[in-house]
């Protein structure tokens, strides 16, 4: 369970984040939706201690991130490109990152032959081709393997779906839902995607300026909730 | 509505004035005026000294000056081949632009003529002509003669712009420099005169005879035409990428480290940051080249006074420490979200840095230590006190400044020249870093002779190495992470 509680954030005297609560349980697949600057990648960053808050916490199970670093045990993210160590070949950084986890190599091995399809050939066994070196798209794929080769109990994702090609779109759905059925893993998913974000999550929060203005529980018309909202603030702008 | 490439040229000078550095504090910003107008009152200085010591040679002075001209030329080239950025990729942004790329090839010679080489030979040349040419020669001679040097300026800062272009497509095309430095090596050798071509190239200079000033403009056209022909072939978004990892596969992480467990795998990860990345993999470079200069500092200068003797021991053997560890944190400053996101043990990745830090003071040691010996400059026992000072106190003090950096590194970019991530605290640092133990040792030595000032600065050491542990966790680690969120805002800043 995530729990945020009074969280505020300014910058230059603007507040970009004001949540006064918000609880994300066990299981549930949360999707952040939001024009540009609304305060999704912030609040994102403030559920991993990346930022201070101005005020307020947040708490993942009983550790309160900004405290503790124990819930990094069960914890993986990937937000940008400021989460992958460029000079290194995919392999080795997925042996990094097991090794920080405890993994065993077999067990690493066996769970990354997992992702063969999503990989499409093109990550693994590239012979010394290092993470720098591949296209966008697949260092895109090779940041959100290195979160779920984890298998955490807690997965935070920031616009997981971009500059992946369509097909890769499509494994990357099934693979997060797949994974959070089988392990009941609570997922933060940010995206500007109306339709992969119905798909996938249960429960979806709109945000603007920093406010969640709605919190839709997934029920199978999120969808006509969302595109009416976004439709209505394009006209209002 | 203008062109987008009339737009080229503002950018330049935008890209100066709005830089991250100028945003600094007032203190570093007046150390960098005070660092800048001290380098240009030394050059002056030495510029004013030269001309005034040849002038005294009275008609024989202008040959004195005009025999170096061709050796300085020589080694500017080589020296801006080696340290001067080449500014192509600061015009990839501009590609999908309707920019003719003829346009862009230009403008990466404008940027590359804002180069400090082109400004450091004013400073001999201007005293030189006030001084000798004019009184000796004529205000038309002198005036001849500063065009013509202009134009070897420029020569040599398209020659070198070229060749460094060249270098950087095939690293083979590092024989075009080191042969021509050759050839110039043997014709002197060989009963040929360097000097005696430069005489003539200065004379013709002065006397304005068309050759003269018509060879360095070929040259240069030359060039340019090559450049313009490289870029349309060469410069495309993708090239960056293809010539690091040409030069990165040769350097393997293979983890050997990972035996000494989690403090052993993330040295490794940090020795292929440096193996595998341009700007950390120079900055090792350039301690080899201070070693070599330490060979001649030891075996070819004259014996100088004691504490100049271990100021320079100090500063060689605490370089290597002091170029990685003044940005130790800096340098994963583009993943460093990432390693503070995911579960880890700071406490074990710092350790890492410190052993590494100190491998490298021991490495420097070596040499350094049979130098001392071999020209008994200096007891090799006050050079290995020295070295165990730096292991312990110096280098808990670069870690703990390194914690208040929170300037972004590059890690792919040019280190010459490269000031990104350095900030004023490192440049007090350096200061700090050296006068402290020589300080020590002298005050001790005062009180209780040399062997006293020794043992102190040993007992100091070896102190701090013992409780690496306690020092580590207690001071760095927790200096770090109470300044944790401004570093990381820091490292996420598009420039620094």
């Amino acid at each position: 369970m995530i729990k945020v509680t009074n969280l505020v954030k300014s910058y230059k005297r603007k507040t970009v984040l004001n949540i006064s609560e918000l609880t994300i349980h066990d299981g549930e697949i949360f999707g952040l939706v939001g024009n540009n600057g609304a305060g999704k990648t912030t609040l994102l960053r403030l559920m991993l201690d990346l930022i201070s808050p101005d005020r307020g916490s947040v708490t993942s199970e009983i550790h309160v991130v900004a405290r503790s670093e124990k819930w990094k045990d069960y914890t993986a993210s990937y937000l940008d490109e400021s989460f992958l160590i460029n000079y290194l070949t995919p392999e080795e950084f997925f042996g990094f990152i097991a090794e920080e986890y405890g993994l065993a190599p077999e067990l690493t091995e066996a769970r990354l032959a997992g992702f063969s399809e999503f990989f499409n050939g093109e990550v693994l066994g590239q012979k010394k081709k290092f993470i720098r070196d591949f296209s966008r798209g697949n260092r895109q794929k090779i940041g959100i393997a290195s979160a779920l080769v984890t298998e955490p109990r807690v997965l935070i994702l920031d616009e997981p779906f971009n500059g992946l090609d369509p097909s890769s779109q499509i494994v990357l759905k099934r693979i997060l839902s797949d994974f959070n059925r089988a392990n009941g893993t609570l997922m933060v998913i940010s995206s500007h995607d109306l339709n992969h974000i119905t798909e996938i999550c249960t429960r979806i929060a709109i945000i603007e300026k920093g406010v969640i203005i709605r919190d839709i529980q997934n029920d199978g018309n999120a969808m006509a909730e969302l595109a009416s909202y976004f439709s209505l603030r394009k006209e209002s702008m | 509505m203008k062109e987008a490439g009339t737009y080229l040229y503002s950018h330049i000078w935008k890209s100066f004035i709005r830089n991250e550095r100028w945003r600094r504090n007032l203190i570093t910003r007046l150390l960098y005026a005070l660092v800048g107008l001290n380098f240009i009152f030394i050059f002056l200085t030495l510029g004013l000294d030269v001309s005034s010591t040849i002038a005294g040679e009275g008609r024989e002075a202008s040959g004195k000056f005009h025999e170096w001209i061709v050796w300085y030329l020589l080694a500017d080239y080589l020296v801006r081949c080696i340290i001067q950025p080449v500014p192509s990729l600061d015009v990839v942004p501009y590609l999908r632009f309707r920019i003719r790329r003829s346009k862009l090839a230009g403008n990466i010679i404008i940027r590359s003529l804002f180069s400090l080489f082109n400004f450091l030979p004013l400073f001999l040349i201007l005293p030189f002509v006030i001084k000798v040419t004019a009184p000796f020669e004529g205000i038309q001679a002198a005036l001849l003669f500063l065009g013509g040097s202009f134009l070897l300026v420029i020569m040599n800062n398209i020659l070198a712009l070229m060749t460094g272009m060249l270098t950087r497509i095939n690293p083979l095309n590092w024989l075009i420099p080191i042969g021509i430095a050759t050839a110039f090596f043997i014709f002197d050798r060989m009963g040929g005169s360097v000097g005696d071509i430069s005489r003539s190239l200065g004379m013709a200079l002065t006397e304005g005879r068309p050759l003269a000033y018509f060879i360095p403009a070929v040259l240069i056209t030359a060039a340019v035409i090559l450049i313009n022909r490289l870029l349309h072939q060469y410069l495309r978004v993708d090239r960056g990428s293809s010539v690091s990892s040409y030069r990165t596969h040769r350097n393997a992480f293979t983890g050997r480290l990972a035996r000494f467990g989690d403090t052993g795998r993330y040295m490794s990860l940090e020795m292929a940051m440096i193996l595998r990345n341009k700007r950390p993999r120079n900055a090792m470079f350039f301690v080899l080249f201070f070693i070599v200069y330490a060979f001649i500092f030891f075996l070819a200068y004259d014996e100088q006074e004691r504490y100049i003797n271990m100021l320079f021991t100090t500063m060689f053997l605490g370089l290597g420490a002091m170029s990685y560890g003044q940005l130790l944190f800096s340098w994963e400053s583009t993943y460093f979200d990432g390693v503070m996101a995911r579960k880890n043990d700071f406490l074990n990745y710092v350790r890492a840095k410190y052993y590494l830090q100190a491998i490298l003071t021991l490495i420097t040691f070596i040499p350094i230590a049979v130098l001392s010996y071999i020209s008994g400059r200096i007891s090799v026992l006050l050079t290995t006190a020295l070295m165990i000072y730096l292991l312990g106190p110096n280098s808990c003090l670069t870690m703990l400044l390194a914690t208040l950096n929170d300037g972004k590194v590059d890690l792919e970019a040019s280190t010459f020249m490269n000031y990104q991530g350095v900030k004023g605290s490192q440049f007090i640092m350096t200061f700090f870093f050296v006068i402290i133990p020589i300080a020590i040792c002298e005050l001790t030595s005062l009180v209780a002779g040399e062997t006293g000032g020794i043992i102190v600065l040993a007992t100091l050491g070896i102190l701090f190495v013992i409780f690496h542990k306690w020092w580590l966790k207690n001071i760095i680690v927790a200096t770090f992470m109470k300044r944790k969120y401004k570093l990381l805002e820091g490292y996420r800043k598009l420039s620094a």
